[in-house]
């Protein structure tokens, strides 16, 4: 494995963001950054602005209105850069999956390395699937 | 308050009400539903907010063969009972009452049934587009449904 | 070729940067701990680094794009030459000279007012409202920071050279076991904890307010310079004030570890701080500064001049 992306692997900065979410999975994710799961050992981090991130989490079916915004951000992420979707909203639209705001799921508008199912899931879930992650990265 | 702790405000609603409540439905101890015509409505709501001094829920609004329902839900707190006020709106002509002027916090629930449903609600304060996208195409209601 | 030497590897800008990312492990450790969590491991900081070498750099459409570039430069050269400044005059007494404590002052602001400057360069209105407060912030702390050097100055009889000053308290006391030798400490902890940017006086970059503050457009390797000037303030300030209050370190023997232990208790006091206190607005800070410590600063130079 090359420095770069052992370095990457290994300090992992997280940038959430919601896009039209109930906010379950949102607190899901807050959980996984509390002592009880600390993911500071690790050196996951949860950065404010998105020019800091590695990881972009994103949660919520993506509303028309977000759209654009969602686009946005992700051009404005330096690369490389992973994306995860939390829940069962962006991987596939879950229970609003026929509603009249959707824009369709995640990966039809930006590529998607990780999908983690779930209404909402678990910290044990998130944690297992950044585990994942970090394997097929390693690679 | 003391006053509205001391009667029972379904047998007060009942009494004051007798000849403007075409159906009254007590679905469970707690739970009731009367029906009205769209035109009594604020006389209702003023003597059930400002008289027995219920609290305000919500508006719920929903498509039906009918026409367009609207049900209005006030609580009873103290009782622990919540009264429901169905209207029903004809298809061809669906306008209604506001009463954001008696109730400030009714506003927004109005503003989104109006954008979602097609519903007019006259003399509604701040009449503007609440949460559909900013592209959405403008005559299209998404709760309609269209036969 | 030795300067050279001395500005680049030890005591210059390698050595600093491995203390000073210790140093930076050692504060998240210790408040991870304060918070009942396990912290990160002890190599984080280098692997944070090297990870942000390896991102792009992206410079705001609108943006100043020279000054966005070369403000962390700036900031971390500066530091660099603090480090090597102080050093040399704790290592070889004879090399400092007549105001290299007025030049450590004024290289030491250089870092704060480049932050000031990469924050307005970035064409967003966040960073421009932390730039804005950081700019309060320094036109605040400054002051009272300089108040407070001033004391073991008059307490040496004049003498402008830190070679000088440290010769000076290793013979006759410690500045800190003096009334205003001990006031004038208490006001250089606490400008200190403001001059690193660390609660409670981070308003310039409150998370949770204005999401980076002036680092919000930085990413990959200026920002790695950014980050990394912080880390390396944290090694050098205390340094300073240790310099200046405690007597420095003398290298031999048993003082070493004194030495040590004095750099250590001067971290342990900021983190404690850090880790205790809420964050106090931009205009409570400066309300702060201005009232309690300018006027803390100022007794302790009179009392200087008293000879207390």
């Amino acid at each position: 494995m090359s420095l770069k992306k052992k370095a990457l692997l290994r300090s992992l900065w997280v940038y959430h963001l919601s896009c039209g979410s109930c906010n379950n999975c949102d607190i899901e994710i807050l959980d996984c950054l509390t002592p009880r799961y600390d993911a500071e050992r690790f050196g996951i981090k949860l950065v404010g602005s998105i020019r800091h991130a590695d990881v972009l989490l994103v949660t919520g079916i993506v509303t028309k209105q977000v759209l654009p915004r969602l686009k946005r951000l992700y051009e404005q992420a330096p690369k490389p850069i992973v994306v995860v979707a939390v829940g069962a909203c962006p991987c596939t639209g879950g229970i609003f999956a026929k509603s009249y705001n959707m824009a369709g799921p995640l990966d039809k508008i930006i590529p998607v390395d990780a999908y983690i199912p779930g209404c909402p899931p678990k910290p044990e879930a998130i944690i297992a699937a950044v585990v994942k992650l970090w394997n097929k990265l390693g690679k | 308050m003391e006053q509205a702790g001391q009667i029972d405000p379904i047998k007060d609603l009942k009494k004051t009400f007798q000849d403007k409540i075409l159906e009254f439905f007590e679905k469970s101890e707690t739970r009731y539903y009367i029906l009205i015509k769209p035109e009594d409505l604020l006389e209702f709501v003023d003597h059930i907010f400002n008289k027995l001094k219920a609290r305000y829920q919500i508006i719920s609004a929903m498509d039906t063969p009918k026409g367009i329902e609207i049900i209005y839900h006030f609580a009873f707190d103290k009782f622990g009972k919540v009264v429901s006020f169905r209207t029903i709106l004809p298809h061809e002509n669906t306008e209604i009452e506001s009463i954001a002027p008696i109730i400030t916090g009714a506003q927004w629930i109005e503003r989104e049934i109006a954008e979602i449903i097609n519903v007019k609600f006259r003399n509604h304060p701040d009449p503007r587009k609440l949460i559909l996208a900013d592209d959405w195409p403008k005559e299209v209601f998404p709760y309609r449904r269209n036969k | 070729m030795n300067e050279i030497f001395q500005f680049l590897i030890f005591p210059g800008a390698l050595f600093t940067m491995v203390v000073g990312c210790i140093a930076s492990w050692v504060d998240r450790k210790v408040t991870a701990l304060v918070q009942w969590r396990v912290g990160p491991p002890l190599l984080q900081p280098f692997w944070d680094i090297l990870k942000l070498l390896g991102k792009e750099t992206m410079v705001p459409r609108g943006a100043a794009q020279w000054t966005f570039l070369l403000s962390p430069m700036i900031g971390f050269s500066s530091v660099i030459l603090v480090s090597t400044l102080l050093w040399r005059s704790l290592l070889f007494p004879q090399t400092s000279y007549v105001g290299d404590l007025i030049v450590v002052i004024y290289l030491l602001t250089i870092p704060s007012l480049c932050l000031v400057v990469g924050g307005a360069a970035s064409a967003n209105p966040l960073s421009s409202l932390g730039a804005s407060r950081e700019m309060k912030m320094i036109l605040s702390y400054e002051l009272p920071f300089i108040l407070a050097l001033f004391v073991p100055v008059i307490q040496s009889n004049g003498a402008i050279r830190l070679g000088h000053l440290v010769n000076f308290q290793q013979e006759s006391g410690l500045a800190i076991f003096s009334v205003s030798g001990f006031l004038a400490f208490l006001v250089a902890i606490i400008t200190m904890q403001a001059k690193l940017g660390l609660v409670p006086f981070d308003a310039p970059e409150a998370e949770t307010e204005i999401i980076a503050g002036p680092y919000t457009e930085y990413s990959g390797p200026p920002l790695a310079l950014f980050k990394l000037t912080g880390w390396m303030l944290l090694f050098v300030l205390p340094v300073f004030v240790m310099i200046l209050f405690m007597g420095g370190i003398m290298f031999s023997g048993i003082h070493i570890l004194w030495g040590i232990l004095k750099y250590v208790l001067l971290l342990v006091i900021i983190i404690v701080i850090r880790n205790t206190n809420p964050r106090l607005r931009i205009d409570q800070a400066m309300r702060f500064f201005w009232g309690k410590v300018f006027v803390i600063s100022l007794i302790a130079v009179i009392l200087a001049f008293l000879g207390l």
